[in-house]
């Protein structure tokens, strides 16, 4: 965020929205509602992203406060924001899998999912029972705009190793 | 004052429902809709209770209590049984609460295609016919020029199909996703407290009477899939069938991976989603303090629209007063559209 005078900043934004009638409206409401001034917005309907999903560039002027709290509520409302200033906004994901697990090699699990581009492995726990099955849990890192990507690569992963998936909902 | 007159097929923990609500609530129904409910026949799967003067909802249950047996009604008890009840005696509106069957959805099918072609209305709680001959039923409906409801069918007194198709008609719906059976709640709320087994929190399920004797509909997710079937043909107006729904139950979920999920603030919920891309009945992770964090035998769903935003419920989702409430209501609906006075 650029600091201008005062407390105030100017903070560009990407945002991603479904291409149906008043989403634009709805999403920009945050902005209104915590007193935020827009001083550009670039929404080309016929730029679409893969997932058939429009990229809008937001530049807004406010509080700082206040714009942490309307990148906060869009959140909340369900609205994919891509970045911010600039840099990707990455989010965490996190699966259980349960069947055989180590026996299904599983840094093989984890490398496959390394491989794609931008993801990360953060975090691995598997917990064993007395029988052979084992439950653990993955946690991955990746760019917002990779979500289903990476849930469906895990689905494909565990139907291959005939591995139980728990994905978030 | 007119008189309404109805026909109560299936005479289990539904059915005697019916007949409690009934007598709760006719006068209510009197006062405002100058109406006279009047049970006419009852059945269970052998015998019935057939009286054009009405039957006592009391003694109904009583007789049914006591011996098993609607035949043993006195004086009006039978061994008239299936179809032939509906021949028997004039009605004006079937209340359906006979077995799921996702086989042949017998006899509910026939029953209700039946009263359809005598033009009268129909109210179910029965999912196996409505998840395996939806288009059939709601055709035939139309052709009859007759009404037919099924809010109990998912959800039970949970109000979800009314509250998109009655309360919402605004909106477009885009997406139902929801806890849509109670035994897998209850079992999965269990093992997350006690940090017990699948199969001895199950066992402990049976001796409670909340997972039958058999389970395998519910905690295969066969029952939610049903459900999900209904949803995605009456409010999301989907043509889907059975087949259509992915369906992973709950059976090969472990204590440890329940650990693990509470561990990270989550809980496993056997999840129903409904929407254009995805028919799917399966354990999800939900965060702990979000909608779907309901315990017990609770229902709940979350109806995503485009212009309310989403909208959630939640609900007793079974149980014997409380299904047949939403029947009541079913009939209420009936009753404003057609015989208010
Ligand atoms: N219980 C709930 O909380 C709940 C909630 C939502 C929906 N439902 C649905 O509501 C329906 C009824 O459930 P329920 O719990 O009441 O079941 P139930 O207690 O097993 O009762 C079923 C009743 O149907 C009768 N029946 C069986 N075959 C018949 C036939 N061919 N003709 C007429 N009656 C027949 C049975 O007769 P007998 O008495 O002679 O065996 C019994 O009286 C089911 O479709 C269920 O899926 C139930």
């Amino acid at each position: 965020m650029d600091k201008l005078d005062g407390d105030s900043m100017k903070m560009n934004l990407v945002l991603e929205l479904s291409d149906t009638p008043g989403q634009l409206v709805n999403s920009l409401e945050p902005f209104r509602e915590l007193g935020a001034n827009l001083v550009s917005v670039i929404h080309d309907r016929t730029d679409k992203n893969e997932n058939g999903k429009i990229p809008v560039q937001i530049t807004v002027e406010g509080e700082r406060q206040n714009l942490e709290k309307i990148i906060e509520t869009l959140e909340n409302n369900g609205i994919s924001i891509l970045k911010v200033d600039g840099s990707i906004r990455t989010i965490k994901i996190s699966t259980i899998l349960i069947g055989h697990i180590i026996d299904t090699d599983v840094r093989d699990t984890v490398d496959k999912l390394n491989d794609l581009d931008d993801v990360t492995v953060v975090a691995m726990e598997v917990k064993f029972n007395n029988e052979e099955k084992s439950s653990g849990l993955i946690t991955v890192e990746m760019p917002f705009g990779l979500k289903n990507t990476v849930l469906n690569k895990i689905k494909e992963i565990a139907n291959s190793k005939d591995l139980l998936v728990i994905n978030e909902i | 004052m007119k008189d309404l007159r109805l026909c109560i097929m299936g005479f289990g923990a539904v059915g005697q429902g019916l007949a409690k609500v009934v007598l709760l609530k006719k006068e209510n129904i009197k006062e405002l809709y100058g109406v006279e409910l009047k049970i006419v026949s009852v059945a269970d799967s052998s015998t019935s209770a057939i009286s054009t003067d009405g039957l006592d909802e009391e003694e109904l249950i009583r007789v049914k209590k006591e011996t098993g047996k609607l035949a043993n009604y006195p004086e009006y008890g039978s061994n008239i049984s299936g179809l032939d009840v509906l021949d028997e005696c004039e009605y004006d509106v079937l209340l359906e609460a006979t077995p799921t069957n996702i086989v042949d959805a017998e006899p509910a099918r026939s029953l209700t295609l039946k009263a359809f072609e005598q033009g009268k209305d129909v109210v179910t709680s029965n999912k196996g016919h409505l998840a395996l001959n939806f288009n059939e039923l709601l055709d035939a409906a139309l052709k009859n020029n007759v009404i037919f409801k099924f809010e109990a069918s998912v959800g039970g007194t949970m109000p979800i199909i009314n509250l998109a198709q009655e309360t919402l008609p605004a909106n477009n719906v885009e997406s139902i996703v929801g806890i849509l059976n109670g035994t897998t709640n209850y079992i999965l709320s269990r093992m997350t407290s006690e940090g017990t087994s699948y199969e001895n929190t199950l066992k402990e399920s049976q001796q409670l009477g909340i997972a039958e004797t058999d389970p395998t509909q519910d905690v295969e997710g066969i029952d939610a899939a049903c459900k999900t079937v209904i949803l995605a043909n009456s409010v999301l107006g989907i043509p889907a069938k059975y087949d259509d729904v992915k369906v992973k139950g709950i059976s090969d979920i472990t204590s440890e991976a329940i650990y693990l999920a509470d561990k990270e603030g989550y809980l496993i919920k056997l999840i129903a989603e409904v929407s254009k891309d995805n028919l799917e009945v399966s354990p999800r992770l939900v965060k702990k303090g979000s909608a779907f964090d309901i315990n017990g035998t609770l229902n709940m769903a979350t109806v995503t629209t485009d212009l309310s935003g989403k909208v959630t419920v939640r609900g007793i989702g079974a149980g014997s007063v409380e299904t047949a409430a939403a029947m009541l209501t079913d009939l209420i609906h009936i009753i404003r559209e057609k015989y208010k006075v």
